[in-house]
């Protein structure tokens, strides 16, 4: 199992080098160098290159765009997505693109650094409230609005219906009948004993130790009470006895996985289940038809929760026309452009009225599971039992929390004490928010 | 010489070649690798020892690679080809001018405080590009998404001053001593008579400055973000990065990407293995 760009990889960790970059550069909190401008002229527009059919549909909404008015002149730039974030965070201000695409973890830290603009004076008030409350949640920050997307992330458990029946497992068929961390252990016994290769799950071991282990794992320590952060603190929340009791239950799965070498363990059948997001459906659906079962994350204590966030868009603070970047968020949040950005990826979409009518994430579609997580989401610093999409804590500091996290996660994966792993990493990410003057604006 | 002293000699021989067969076929088994997965379906390439086969092959990730990098929002793959072209072979000539030059003038002029310079010169050697990169940036602002910016910080370079400066040491003074008599100054005895006799020293630097010029990843990752003056490494992440990961894809990039340098190490490399086995790496 594998990674999208959607959730995106490796990118926090560019910010936490090239962040640096921005010590040297000069940095200023929030954007104020922006003018409305006349919403005539060129923009210049920033996205990650993607796959081909994500780029021909972007492409298509900026030609769409173009071709709708006669004001306005979108020029998109395409840049390859593993040095994106480099790229953007070692730009100046007043060199970036009016419009750009950025990853929803890293926003925080770009406003910190005055690389963005609030977007409620350019964007229409009617995209604004046409955005799910989770693009809203992952496009603000310090009580403004930076950022909305066209589409969102969803994850959780796939299974193969044919060999949890063989082995006689029953499996949750909803949200609320999660399987509990017992149950779900018991459940791995029973498969990996009936399972050729003796294993039963594929969690994406490989990616453990980057931005997947927080995306994917961070769900079980909140589901067990705990968090990676609690006021801007990460003592107290992530070396908590639930954080700490929820990876030392993960590490004992450790037996029952299977380290997905080739990256088709679970679509061939040699594992029962799989920890994965919606960019695995399509391969999965394919390779098991009516076998593909989509459940929840199991529940650690207080609710199953999932990972959740993806790329978004915002308006960069060195624009010299907000209005017609702002017209053209509106023109790429519209129903056309989000539906055929989401017909490419086969994301959920991040705007109302597309995922009412996606036919993969409503009622009945075969990822309503998914679309129902999504539906009940929520920020990390406001969890609730009923919340079970959680955004990824929204600071400036992230990349350090999540290169800490899912550090001491492989260390734990690896054998090491959790408490120690999990103490030292919410030490250094005190240690950096001090440095950092808690990353105060 | 005994029937038995020809059998072992035989023998011993059969060993060394079983050895440096097996050491040539593990050498070469990755480059095979990278060719034959250029030129299979995706999901033939990363499957055990039958990734190895020449089944099923084709074209087309080549042409997928192509058709990927075909667009003014993208850039265009040759584009990105001739920019790292022109980056290397700038920096390389540039690197064996200023090298060399500043490798005799450590080895053979005269001069105050030449031996405290080296020893600065030579302590660059241990300071890794990361640490630099980041005061390097700020320092070329000016110049972000030009070739230059590309070129400019790469040319002088520490390590390649060393390998000359080991060399020229090297090399028999009475010859340029002679030239010298015969009226040739420094610049002359330089060009005409120290540069022909080091080409050894030449050929290594230039393979090992291209080697690193053409690899270079982070810092055009700092300074451009326009695809017209964006070298070709950065572009790896349009195909590795992407769910599924199509790694035909990824092999046929990495197969273009791989060949320049196979080019110019197949040209220098008769004037590579004498500098190796030489004088010049071991100093």
């Amino acid at each position: 199992m594998t990674i999208t760009r959607t959730m995106r990889r490796g990118m926090v960790a560019a910010v936490a080098f090239t962040a640096t970059a921005l010590l040297v550069t000069g940095c200023s909190a929030g954007g104020s160098g922006a003018a409305a401008g006349d919403g005539a002229g060129d923009i210049d527009v920033w996205a990650l290159q993607g796959q081909d059919s994500e780029n021909a549909a972007l492409q298509a909404a900026v030609d769409g765009f173009n071709g709708s008015q006669s004001d306005v002149t979108a020029k998109l730039r395409l840049i390859a997505s593993d040095t994106y974030t480099t790229t953007i965070t070692s730009t100046p201000k007043d060199q970036l693109p009016d419009v750009l695409q950025i990853d929803g973890p890293t926003l925080a830290s770009y406003v910190y650094n005055g690389k963005l603009t609030p977007i409620s004076d350019h964007v229409s008030q009617e995209t604004i409230d046409n955005a799910t409350a989770g693009s809203i949640a992952e496009g603000t920050a310090d009580g403004e609005l930076y950022a909305l997307a066209q589409f969102d992330s969803a994850m959780g458990l796939y299974g193969n219906k044919a060999m949890l029946d063989a082995a006689g497992v029953t499996y949750p068929t909803s949200i609320d009948t999660a399987w509990t961390a017992e149950e779900f252990e018991t459940a791995l016994s029973a498969l990996s004993g009936s399972s050729p290769s003796g294993k039963a799950l594929d969690l994406n071991e490989a990616g453990l130790a980057g931005e997947w282990g927080t995306y994917a794992f961070a769900p079980f320590v909140w589901s067990a009470g705990g968090n990676l952060l609690e006021d801007n603190t990460a003592t107290g929340a992530l070396d908590s006895a639930a954080s700490v009791d929820a990876l030392t239950q993960v590490a004992g799965w450790k037996p029952f996985v299977d380290s997905n070498a080739d990256s088709k363990v679970f679509p061939d059948g040699r594992v029962a289940l799989g920890i994965g997001g919606h960019w695995n459906y399509p391969t999965y659906s394919e390779a098991l038809g009516d076998d593909l079962l989509v459940m929840p994350l199991p529940d650690f204590g207080t609710g199953a929760k999932a990972g959740a966030g993806s790329l978004t868009w915002g308006i960069g603070s060195g624009t010299q026309d907000g209005k017609a970047a702002g017209a053209f968020m509106d023109y790429l949040l519209n129903d056309e452009s989000v539906t055929a950005m989401t017909q490419a990826n086969g994301a959920p979409p991040a705007t109302k009225s597309a995922f009412d009518a996606d036919p993969l994430y409503k009622e009945g579609g075969p990822l309503a599971l998914f679309g129902e997580q999504l539906a009940n989401a929520c920020a990390s610093d406001d969890i609730t039992d009923t919340c079970v999409a959680v955004y990824r804590p929204i600071t400036a500091g992230y990349p350090t929390v999540t290169s800490q996290f899912s550090s001491a996660l492989s260390a734990i994966w690896g054998g090491a004490d959790p408490a120690k792993a999990l103490g030292d990493a919410a030490t250094s990410i005190d240690q950096n928010f001090a440095d950092n003057d808690g990353y105060q604006q | 010489m005994s029937a038995n002293n020809r059998a072992r000699r035989t023998a011993a021989a059969f060993q060394n070649y079983a050895v440096l067969i097996v050491a040539a076929l593990l050498m070469f088994a990755p480059i095979y690798y990278l060719l034959i997965g250029s030129l299979k379906p995706s999901s033939e390439v990363l499957n055990g020892f039958a990734g190895f086969l020449p089944t099923d092959l084709s074209l087309d990730n080549y042409v997928a690679v192509f058709r990927a990098l075909s667009s003014d929002a993208s850039g265009y793959f040759w584009q990105f080809m001739a920019n790292s072209l022109l980056i290397s072979i700038v920096v390389v000539v540039g690197g064996l001018l200023v090298n060399s030059l500043a490798g005799y003038a450590f080895s053979r002029l005269e001069w105050v405080g030449r031996d405290k310079v080296f020893i600065l010169i030579i302590l660059l050697v241990i300071v890794p590009f990361e640490s630099v990169a980041i005061p390097l940036m700020a320092l070329m602002q000016g110049q972000r998404d030009t070739l230059l910016v590309q070129m400019l910080p790469f040319i002088a370079n520490a390590f390649s001053v060393f390998l000359f400066y080991t060399f020229f040491l090297n090399l028999p003074k009475s010859v340029e001593e002679a030239a010298h008599l015969d009226g040739l100054g420094a610049w002359g005895t330089f060009f005409r008579i120290v540069v022909p006799n080091a080409k050894p020293v030449f050929a290594t630097v230039a393979i090992l400055t291209f080697l690193s010029s053409w690899g270079q990843y982070l810092w055009p990752s700092l300074v451009t973000s326009d695809p017209a003056v964006r070298p070709l490494p950065l572009e790896m992440g349009v195909f590795s990065d992407r769910e599924p990961a199509d790694w035909g894809q990824v092999f046929a990039f990495g197969t273009l990407l791989v060949l320049p340098v196979l080019v110019v190490f197949l040209i220098f490399q008769r004037y590579f293995v004498q500098s190796v086995a030489g004088s010049a790496v071991k100093g």
